[in-house]
């Protein structure tokens, strides 16, 4: 029993370091820091309570994120808060950036920096959030438009 | 700007990089001192007090058979045509107010289930110490049913004496295309839920938050509400707690720390006293060797009387209503006062004072763009104003921002005028003037010489505002 069970958590454990960042990354592109950071941590708990089931699936990323999203419900009151632009990249970062990222739809924001901030493929962008790569496509292209008129920024080419 | 987005963005991804560490008990840590001192997250409250209910079924005491909702015993559902009970959030019963050490603020939880044929399904409250000020919020839940099909939203309000302090919609509606069949969960139903939302039906625990597998008279496992496991549950005779015989629930689940695994524990008292289910819970939380890193008093009152001056609640001279039953248009402080003065820019041009409208009459609705009941009035509203044009059907948005107030206006095609209100802080002397205005949607009804004849305070379908125009002889 103890052998099965250091094999549960080794895999387990492996796992987590496989997952644990993409998790973060989506669910903070969701939901802020704070609580992008505690629905992972959730989502994770989650895996661990479902393991033999979770273990088993094509996409458990994707799934988690699901979880994490559910998770999330008792700390969505909190403000969305993704990190003030720091002084160090205010040269090269607009600091209205955190803010008009607030403002597009959720779906949107997570593919954006998914794409564009942590440098996803899209395959594994749409994987992550746990839909097609066309409607990533889509969310994506949306929001980096919005993005561009929130911002007056007029660089598309 | 000279730098393009996407090097912009690469870049703040980068930085935000630089704030993601690997997860750790400080995370868990953190979130728990939030929810200690702040306010309490409804999952927190709900799965406390389902852990109570839930131990509390083996008494057989509350829990409908089949789950979902469940009238408590002890509190019938007031009769719906005579409205004189006080079952109201105010009646939660004695609350002990004294202050827990090391905790800001104590919090009550009550849970009651509404006759359903109020519209309002279930209704929950939790009154909390925020800041030195008390607050209480309510969750509401209701469903409707509309060409076969049971749609079932939800909205948090939370409130400060009788005003509105935030309102906080549950983004996920779901329709259950076939109400004989439950939808327990996801997987043994997925085809019977539609959902608008952020949940995913396919998600295991995305959606639903079962209650079953509870713990029995031995202590075996328990998984109640949120989907939270907790196993090795044991259940023995805590002594006394606040001077009054106490059983105690022990109960541990594993918890992911850093990749490792570890044992969450929750430590949780029920005692009754008197003829009043009484349910004291306190929760301790550790992490393995770690220290206590939650304490939290959650009470819970089922069928008790209560201290309204505890937390300044102002029922009306006439007694409080039952809040299950919809509000009366008709019976409302503001009734046969003049509407206040409000004027204000249009959304779309022009301005307008609702004084150049006297000598007609005047709905006015007060509304915001992400307030679903709010939008779904407001296409009704926008209906029925085609139907009654000698009635000017004006709109106020509140608490909002334009650009998205206008996206929703030209999805719905509302034509109506709309007042630019975002300015007004609701708790300023522009909620106070129209009689605190302590939710929205809220409509007023006003007539010729500028009277307010009427006040519809939640939703309204359109059967609902025909009646209130028919009432009025409008």
């Amino acid at each position: 029993m103890a052998g099965n069970s250091q094999v549960r958590t080794d895999a387990f454990t492996e796992f987590v370091k496989e997952v644990e960042s993409r998790l973060q990354h989506a669910l903070i592109a969701r939901y802020g820091l704070q609580v992008g950071r505690e629905s992972a941590a959730e989502a994770l708990a989650y895996a661990w309570e479902h393991w033999d089931r979770v273990q088993k699936m094509t996409n458990p990323a994707g799934y988690l994120f699901r979880v994490g999203t559910s998770r999330s419900r008792r700390l969505r009151r909190s403000a969305r808060a993704l990190p003030e632009v720091s002084v160090d990249v205010a040269r090269w970062v607009e600091p209205g950036l955190p803010s008009a990222l607030g403002r597009l739809s959720p779906k949107q924001r997570i593919a954006v920096l998914l794409v564009h901030s942590f440098e996803y493929t899209h395959a594994e962008a749409a994987d992550v959030m746990g839909i097609a790569a066309g409607s990533l496509r889509k969310h994506l292209s949306r929001g980096m438009a919005k993005l561009r008129k929130d911002l007056e920024v007029d660089d598309e080419r | 700007m000279n730098v393009e987005l996407e090097r912009q963005l690469a870049e703040y991804g980068r930085q935000i990089d630089l704030e993601i560490r690997p997860l750790d008990s400080s995370d868990i840590h953190t979130n728990v001192t939030r929810v200690r001192t702040r306010r309490p997250g409804w999952a927190v409250a709900v799965a406390a007090a389902v852990v109570v209910l839930v131990v509390l079924g083996g008494i057989a005491v509350l829990l409908v058979p089949g789950g979902g909702q469940a009238p408590v015993v002890d509190t019938p559902d007031p009769d719906p045509v005579t409205p004189t009970s006080v079952i109201t959030p105010t009646t939660l019963g004695e609350v002990d107010s004294t202050p827990i050490p090391g905790v800001e603020g104590s919090i009550f939880f009550v849970a009651r289930w509404t006759n359903a044929a109020s519209g309002i399904d279930r209704t929950e409250a939790v009154w909390y110490l925020d800041a030195g000020v008390w607050r209480w919020e309510t969750l509401e839940s209701r469903s409707v049913e509309a060409d076969g099909a049971t749609e079932l939203e939800g909205y948090i309000l939370i409130r400060e004496g009788d005003s509105m302090f935030e309102y906080l919609p549950i983004p996920n509606t779901f329709t259950i295309l076939d109400p004989t069949v439950e939808c327990a969960d996801s997987e043994s139903s997925p085809d019977n839920c539609v959902f608008d939302g952020d949940f995913d039906p396919t998600a295991d625990g995305s959606l639903f938050y079962p209650t079953e597998h509870l713990c029995d008279d031995t202590g075996t496992c328990v998984e109640v509400g949120d989907g939270d496991i907790w196993e090795e549950c044991s259940i023995s005779d805590g002594g006394l707690v606040a001077g009054v015989a106490t059983t105690r629930y022990l109960c541990s689940r594993p918890v992911i720390v850093n990749g490792v695994t570890e044992t969450e524990s929750l430590d949780l008292y029920q005692h009754e006293s008197s003829r009043t289910m009484k349910l004291d819970l306190v929760v301790f939380q550790e992490i393995g060797q770690r220290d206590v890193i939650q304490y939290e008093i959650l009470e819970i009152d089922l069928a008790p009387s209560f201290n309204l001056s505890l937390f300044e609640f102002k029922c009306p001279t006439d007694g409080c209503r039952d809040s299950s039953l919809p509000p009366d248009p008709f019976n409302h402080q503001m009734i046969g006062q003049v509407a206040p003065t409000t004027s204000g820019e249009l959304l779309r041009g022009g301005s307008l004072d609702l004084a150049d409208l006297r000598g007609h009459r005047i709905v006015f609705n007060l509304w915001a763009s992400w307030c679903g009941p709010c939008t779904d009035e407001l296409a009704t509203l926008q209906t029925v104003s085609k139907e009654n044009p000698d009635a000017r059907f004006i709109t106020g948005l509140v608490v909002d921002n334009v650009p998205d107030a206008l996206e929703v206006m030209n999805d719905l095609g509302i034509s109506m005028a709309t007042l630019d209100l975002t300015e007004v802080p609701t708790e300023d002397s522009f909620s106070d003037s129209w009689g605190g205005v302590s939710a929205i949607p809220t409509t007023f009804f006003i007539d010729e010489e500028g009277v307010i004849v009427a006040v519809q305070t939640i939703r309204a379908g359109e059967e609902t505002l025909k009646e209130i125009l028919d009432q009025l002889g409008w």
